[in-house]
């Protein structure tokens, strides 16, 4: 398999609104991909997509404990990670039994509505972005890198594909919220933090899937970009000519969304102002929704300049379907207030929500680079002759190379293609929307988006998350493992609690292991314990499990003590 | 600072694309009479040179870079350039495909890319045969520059010569 070796010149960001890593010192997160962004917060100067999570849920009027920081203890063992030459720390979590390393993932939900940017899926961020989900054996910082492999895969942030996946994961969300609810009766008060950490899971599944929607509503987005969220399904007799194509088409997708992202880091423009279409305001561009409305928007790294209308259905959408999710949970996060004036309840998976589409002007005008000079607004026109002077190069293991004189042609041609008919479609109808919804045609023989239905192989399993489940479920289970300790009460036996306190007592392990192995014990047997003794016990105090589930295992342990010392206490003496 | 000044220059003379119709060949609608345009002269100033010659650099990202090279002279400059000069023209309903194909220049050879820009007779022969047999112009249109470009000189021996 070839190893495309990681060059990384510009940190490329996602086309999406904008999404940030910032290590502890305010620095941009490097590698801006893979490992270290799990390890880091996505906090900080235009983290658009955390921004409109957070104006949504203030305006659905969900408790303000909704946007704490969530802390979640991950037992792993003491494997490491190349980050950037660096061994680090595992976050990937191992079977508690084999604890030896305890490490701990700091989050708000508002920041995973950025997760789409960073990481293939929850279960991927769960894994802490160290496993490859293309499944081709590539290095997980350059699987993660946007410009090599996310992007060209990204089509699902653009209509209609991102209504099917926004589809999937609110149901995904709903589901889990739905297990909240009667999980928050069964503890009846007396383990609070056991409800709450299953409601800020189904809220995480909820920001994630709200990227989708955040996206709809970016002007540059309105369009069905080419390509699949599968490298599989792009034309080509090899994997590289695959990957060739899905790199080339989504270069050229950004220049139709908006190239500022791109453009405005090159050294050499640092002093214009790239006010690209169809991110950038400007007067030709609009968009049509289902319902007839026409009006201007924009896109990524402007939402603090969204219209009014934008804003309007955005909220509507968005706002609607964060409180399904947090309504369908037993809001033991807080009791919803009051929404913000105006909104209106809407089903945010249907077409008013993503039905709105670019206009054919519009289109047109992303075809183009504006900048501005000195003040002075310039527009440079992406048409036949201009597409036909471009040399396009991909990277390879020795560097970047241009692409075969074969595919170089075959790049030229279909942009010629693309730019001269959708100049003539916009001046016949300048206010239709059909070069938005697939009429662009192919590019490359890279179909517009819509055309590629499947769900990539990499998103987040169904529901059940637990112990028994297939990999992916199994590590969502352990990462949320307070959120999940139903399953966990329900699958752990007596013989799997005594071989994590043997595990814990394991003389062979050094001081951080024994730890590490002593929490992690500690943390499930605690789950299980009865303070007492078989014959007797403090029915006044019985284990989390015993509310959970019917016929939980159960270790017994004679106080005085809470039971957590006790746990701790049989767990290591 | 020369570079900026000399854009700067252009614009205010009208030579670069402003914002809305010059540019893009105008994309508004309606039934007010429309002129057709030329496209634009593009001042390539703003983006950075590679190397000494005319090459500049469009964008570069971790996998990939597009560079533009403005000598570039073959049947698909060529090809674009007539593309250009039909797009450009075109402005319904009082300037159609087939008027824009009647009064673009002619090509005198059958290497287009040595001439001024211009669309061989074949293509709107071409053209003329499709329209007629059925097809919309925009179709037609498409047919025969892009997807089986046979009439335009070079251009199948371009895709198909490794």
């Amino acid at each position: 398999m070839n190893r495309l070796l990681l060059v990384i010149l510009l940190p490329l960001p996602a086309l999406a609104w904008d999404s940030v890593c910032y290590e502890a010192g305010g620095r941009s997160c490097s590698p801006f991909a893979g490992p270290q962004t799990a390890r880091n917060r996505w906090v900080g100067p235009s983290d658009e997509h955390r921004q409109l999570f957070e104006q949504t849920r203030a305006q659905a009027g969900l408790p303000l404990s909704v946007s704490d920081p969530q802390t979640l203890t991950v037992f792993t063992t003491s494997a490491t990670v190349d980050i950037g030459g660096t061994p680090a720390p595992t976050l990937q979590p191992a079977a508690f039994e084999q604890t030896t390393r305890a490490q701990t993932r700091t989050f708000t939900v508002g920041e995973l509505a950025q997760l789409p940017d960073f990481s293939y899926a929850l279960w991927d961020w769960a894994s802490g972005h160290e496993t490859c989900p293309l499944a081709d054996g590539t290095d997980a910082t350059l699987c993660h890198d946007f410009a090599s492999h996310m992007g060209p895969v990204n089509s699902n942030h653009f209509v209609p594909q991102s209504q099917r996946l926004y589809a999937r994961v609110h149901a995904l969300a709903l589901a889990r919220a739905a297990e909240c609810r009667p999980l928050a009766t069964a503890v009846q008060g007396r383990f609070p933090e056991v409800s709450r950490a299953c409601e800020v899971e189904a809220l995480a599944l909820e920001a994630m899937g709200q990227h989708f929607l955040q996206d709809a509503w970016s002007m540059g987005h309105m369009w069905q970009r080419w390509g699949s969220s599968t490298l599989e399904d792009f034309p080509g007799a090899t994997v590289e000519e695959k990957r060739d194509k899905a790199v080339l088409s989504a270069l050229v997708s950004g220049f139709v969304h908006g190239a500022r992202g791109v453009l405005q880091a090159l050294p050499t423009w640092t002093t214009y102002d790239v006010n690209d279409a169809m991110c950038a305001p400007h007067d030709d561009v609009r968009f049509v929704a289902k319902d007839g409305l026409v009006s201007h928007a924009v896109g990524d790294l402007y939402v603090a300049q969204m219209t009014a209308a934008q804003k309007q259905r955005f909220f509507d959408c968005a706002t609607s379907g964060l409180l399904q999710v947090y309504q369908a949970t037993g809001m033991s996060l807080g009791a919803l207030g009051q929404p913000a004036q105006g909104l209106s309840s809407v089903d945010p998976t249907s077409d008013h929500c993503f039905g709105q589409r670019a206009t054919n002007e519009a289109i047109v005008r992303g075809m183009a680079i504006q900048l501005k000079v000195i003040g002075l607004q310039t527009t440079i026109p992406l048409d036949a002759r201009f597409a036909s002077w471009m040399v396009p190069q991909v990277a390879r293991a020795s560097g970047k190379v241009p692409v075969a004189k074969k595919t170089k042609n075959e790049f030229r041609l279909s942009l010629e293609r693309v730019t001269t008919m959708a100049r003539l479609t916009a001046k016949d109808d300048p206010q239709g929307t059909s070069l938005a919804e697939g009429g662009l045609g192919d590019f490359m023989g890279v179909s517009p988006n819509g055309a590629y239905a499947s769900p990539a192989a990499y998103e987040d399993p169904p529901l059940p998350w637990g112990p028994g489940g297939p990999p992916r479920a199994v590590t969502l289970a352990r990462v949320f493992h307070v959120a999940h300790a139903k399953e966990w009460c329900a699958a752990t036996t007596t013989a799997q609690l005594d071989a994590l306190k043997a595990h814990a007592q394991d003389p062979l392990l050094d001081a951080t292991s024994k730890t590490a192995a002593c929490a992690a014990c500690t943390e499930l047997a605690v789950r299980h314990l009865r303070v007492g003794t078989a014959a007797s016990w403090d029915t006044n105090n019985e284990p989390l499990c015993q509310a959970l589930v019917p016929t939980p295992a159960y270790v017994y342990a004679p106080g005085p003590g809470t039971p957590r010392a006790l746990a701790q206490q049989w767990c290591c003496p | 600072m020369k570079r900026v000044l000399s854009v700067l220059l252009c614009t205010s003379c009208g030579v670069l694309g402003g914002g809305g119709g010059g540019a893009d060949g105008g994309a508004g609608g309606g039934s007010a009479f429309r002129l057709p345009s030329l496209p634009p002269v593009l001042n390539l100033a703003v983006f950075a040179p590679v190397g000494a010659g005319a090459t500049k650099l469009l964008a570069e990202v971790s996998n990939a870079r597009v560079e533009l090279d403005p000598t570039q002279r073959d049947a698909l400059t060529a090809l674009g350039e007539c593309a250009d000069l039909l797009s450009y023209c075109y402005a319904p309903p009082n300037f159609t495909l087939a008027s824009c194909f009647a009064s673009v220049r002619g090509c005198s050879t059958m290497e287009p890319w040595t001439e001024p820009a211009c669309c061989p007779a074949t293509c709107r022969e071409a053209f003329e045969r499709e329209v007629a047999a059925g097809t919309a112009p925009n179709p037609a249109l498409e047919k025969v520059l892009f997807r089986q470009p046979d009439c335009f000189p070079g251009v199948r021996a371009a895709l198909e010569t490794p």
